[in-house]
């Protein structure tokens, strides 16, 4: 298959609201012309990380939202982020207890039941969580941050057909 | 009771809460602007419900998609019929998934498995 791609780019020109945004990423999933599935999987890998850009992002700064079918058939969700320093340390940590923790699931019901019973207190980001649920944490490719400036980089990849 | 029936848009979803036939269905994609303005309705209406149900009562969850936080509301509607199956009322959940979506057939095993009630997973084409 021929490399096919789109993205979101966010910016401080960005007029873009949230529907709309999920819109186009609906939109351009299914011009993908993949299996249900896998258009299933981006849809929901994609709005989480596009969630997570939203409310991370420096105001002033650029967030990128970027899915790549390439010619040997893989998918790759990739995301790029400026944000506050303080978030991208919750994001790392975040990251490495998920990549570390046995079973992404019983992780996922633990989170959702401390969430629950908090009643709304407990207002912490769950976006990382559910995609590691959804992505069965096998297609969880890479966390990479750097400091000056505060940079974080999320990939995902899996095969069209999975 | 009076019935709730909020219309589908692209990312909310039909909402038929029928209080006399005790028949509550949440069916489409679920990622609200704002989730804590979008649920207020439905948690006040199951609130109000409880206190007076249906003689059983059966909440069908029927989604296509829900994001992260929409998940934690959806959970609690589950647990709000929990709540009244605890008190002595009869009352079930339905999960209904199109039968080749893992994703979402998972997500419904999970809740199962939190919530001490009878859970109907049901494959659809």
């Amino acid at each position: 298959m021929k490399e096919k791609s789109f993205q979101i780019l966010l910016s401080k020109d960005d007029k873009r609201n949230d529907s709309q945004a999920s819109e186009y990423l609906d939109n351009q999933t299914k011009n993908l012309g993949l299996p249900i599935a896998s258009q299933r999987k981006i849809f929901r890998i994609g709005m989480e990380l596009y969630q997570n850009l939203v409310s991370h992002r420096h105001p002033n700064h650029l967030g990128l939202l970027r899915i790549t079918v390439d010619s040997s058939d893989k998918v790759r969700i990739v995301s790029i982020n400026f944000c506050r320093k303080e978030k991208l340390d919750l994001a790392e940590k975040k990251f490495f207890s998920l990549r570390d923790s046995k079973d992404a699931r019983i992780n996922f019901m633990r989170k959702l039941v401390e969430k629950t019973d908090s009643n709304g207190k407990n207002q912490g980001d769950f976006g990382l969580d559910f995609c590691f649920r959804y992505s069965k944490e096998k297609y969880f490719k890479k966390f990479t941050r750097s400091n000056s400036p505060d940079i974080i980089y999320l990939a995902f990849s899996f095969p069209i057909d999975e | 009771m009076n019935r709730l029936i909020i219309e589908p848009s692209f990312k909310t979803p039909a909402i038929d809460f029928d209080g006399e036939t005790g028949i509550l269905s949440i069916r489409g994609r679920v990622f609200p602007e704002n989730p804590f303005q979008y649920f207020s309705p439905l948690t006040a209406w199951l609130t109000d419900y409880s206190s007076l149900p249906s003689k059983e009562t059966i909440l069908i969850f029927s989604l296509s998609y829900f994001n992260s936080t929409a998940n934690e509301y959806l959970f609690r509607c589950a647990k709000m019929i929990e709540s009244l199956v605890s008190q002595g009322h009869n009352g079930k959940i339905v999960w209904e998934f199109e039968s080749d979506d893992d994703d979402m057939k998972q997500i419904g095993e999970d809740f199962k498995e939190l919530l001490k009630i009878k859970f109907d997973l049901k494959a659809i084409n």
